[in-house]
């Protein structure tokens, strides 16, 4: 099936309070973790309030789509909502035995909004990645059964329970409280959606503690593989790309996705990971925003955007209108 | 007609009932090798997972306390239910997509976006696996195979029959007591 043309018309989003990591983190990690973290370039995190979880955040995103990109709620005819966070919303019905994620969505977003006619659907297992895998249900949701606008908002936060953390053990990044919503729409927008692919490697689930070299050289092969499959089906090359954008991690692990990508490192948006670091799967959404927001985007130019996920890598190819 | 596309065939439907003894993720994976072992089509072959479930305190036995049910972080309910329901079931190469929602039932859910997959990305995906576990209100899973080859298999009236028979009629109409 040929897909008829996507557009993402508007982006928003929505971020916890900001803190320096020094306060945010003072008492959770080591000196020597908390030094490690300032050479990769991290300086703050993003922190939701006592009453501002996923769904609450997502909530704010969404609401700055709908007043961009619809005239009335009521034309929204899909929400996509994507998260990994499924313990962390701090108000509602979440403590109710038996509440469903989506109950959650559809009481908190959808109908303090007026998008109780919109369908839902909720999305996972991609974890950081998941932008892409709602992207491309929403693409599929189109082409199949005609729907003409959907709003995917993709939102996580840190769940305040025991063992849970938000600096990476390993360094490689710290998580933020955040969301971002985009309105994906037939009629023309802000964005074209070129391409969508995605690349996903049970060999992952296998690695063992000691086998870091073998995990990081499959991540770069999914990247690679993803993002070979999207250049095949948009048509393009690495050198077509003005900018990538992608999850906010260490620059060293950014450096890597930014090779096996072939577009280069001078290329890669990086203003916000001292900013907040890691809003899950919210960073590329919120990236592309940020990077448009700059002027660094003239019509005709293109971005790759790219979700990383523990064992799905996704990619899309995206055209500046 | 599944979705009015003759070309998509249902195979290897399998349910398990509520069970005292097992998590939600332990059905769902019972309920994958019931129909894996009901298909001519090896499940290192199958390319897609699409995996339902929308109640993720339901993830541990019923009667667990609070802090049993809660056990599972958010992370290591993605890894559990990979590794549980597809990857030790042998689906090694599915792609997975955990969904909810839909505004029927869960099962609905699933099998629409299933079937989205094989109508828009036939290059793609020719063999997926649906997995419905936890409707909330009851505790079974269920599982079937809908694929694109040409095999023998019947071809479903519609998507919320098969919603129905995955996931079974509203508790209070509930008669199946389970495999």
């Amino acid at each position: 099936m040929s897909y008829g043309p996507v557009f993402i018309a508007a982006i928003g989003y929505a971020l916890g309070r900001f803190h320096p990591i020094e306060k945010a983190l003072g008492g959770a990690v080591t000196a020597e973790h908390l030094q490690q973290l300032r050479e990769h370039g991290f300086r703050n995190v993003a922190i939701g309030g006592p009453d501002e979880g996923p769904v609450t955040l997502a909530r704010r995103a969404v609401e700055q789509v709908l007043a961009s990109g619809v005239d009335r709620p009521s034309q929204v005819d899909a929400v996509i909502y994507t998260t990994c966070s499924y313990w962390s919303d701090r108000v509602g019905p979440r403590q109710r035995p038996g509440s469903a994620l989506s109950d959650r969505v559809t009481e908190q977003l959808l109908r303090p909004l007026g998008l109780s006619t919109a369908q839902l659907r909720v999305v996972y297992l991609a974890e950081s990645g998941n932008w892409v895998s709602a992207i491309r249900i929403a693409r599929n949701w189109m082409a199949v059964r005609g729907l003409r606008r959907i709003v995917v908002v993709t939102a996580d936060a840190v769940p305040d329970r025991p063992n849970e953390y938000r600096a990476m053990p390993n360094s490689v990044t710290i998580n933020s409280d955040g969301a971002a919503a985009v309105l994906l729409c037939t009629e023309g927008g802000v964005f074209q959606l070129e391409g969508c692919r995605q690349v996903t490697s049970s060999r992952m689930l296998g690695y063992v503690k000691g086998q870091g070299l073998q995990k990081y050289l499959e991540i770069i092969g999914g990247i690679r593989a993803a993002t070979d499959r999207l250049l095949a089906e948009a048509g393009t090359t690495a050198d077509d790309y003005e900018r990538l954008v992608t999850n906010n991690y260490s620059a060293q692990t950014l450096h890597g996705f930014a090779d096996a990508t072939g577009i280069g490192r001078q290329r890669l948006f990086t203003d916000n990971v001292p900013k907040f670091a890691h809003a899950f799967s919210a960073d590329v959404a919120i990236n592309l925003a940020d990077c448009d927001a700059s002027g660094a985007l003239s019509p005709g130019q293109r971005v790759l955007g790219l979700s990383t996920g523990p064992m799905t890598w996704g990619a899309v190819s995206l055209r500046r209108c | 007609m599944l979705n009015g596309d003759p070309m998509i065939r249902l195979l290897g439907l399998s349910v398990v009932g509520d069970s005292a003894a097992l998590c939600t993720l332990d059905m769902a994976a019972q309920a994958v090798e019931g129909t894996l072992a009901d298909v001519a089509i090896d499940a290192a072959a199958v390319q897609l997972a699409v995996l339902a479930c929308d109640d993720f305190e339901g993830d541990r036995p019923p009667g667990a306390d609070p802090a049993q049910r809660t056990a599972l972080l958010d992370n290591a309910f993605n890894e559990t239910a990979v590794r549980t329901v597809l990857y030790d079931r042998g689906l090694r190469a599915a792609a997975p997509f955990g969904v909810a929602g839909g505004g029927g039932s869960l099962g609905h859910a699933a099998v629409e976006i299933a079937v989205e997959f094989l109508q828009a990305e036939p290059e793609v995906f020719d063999v997926v696996v649906v997995v419905v576990c936890t409707q909330p209100g009851q505790r079974r899973a269920g599982s079937c195979v809908l694929t694109r080859r040409a095999v023998e298999g019947p071809v479903v009236e519609g998507l919320e029959q098969l919603a129905t028979r995955l996931c079974g009629e509203p508790p209070q109409a509930e008669s199946e007591a389970g495999r």
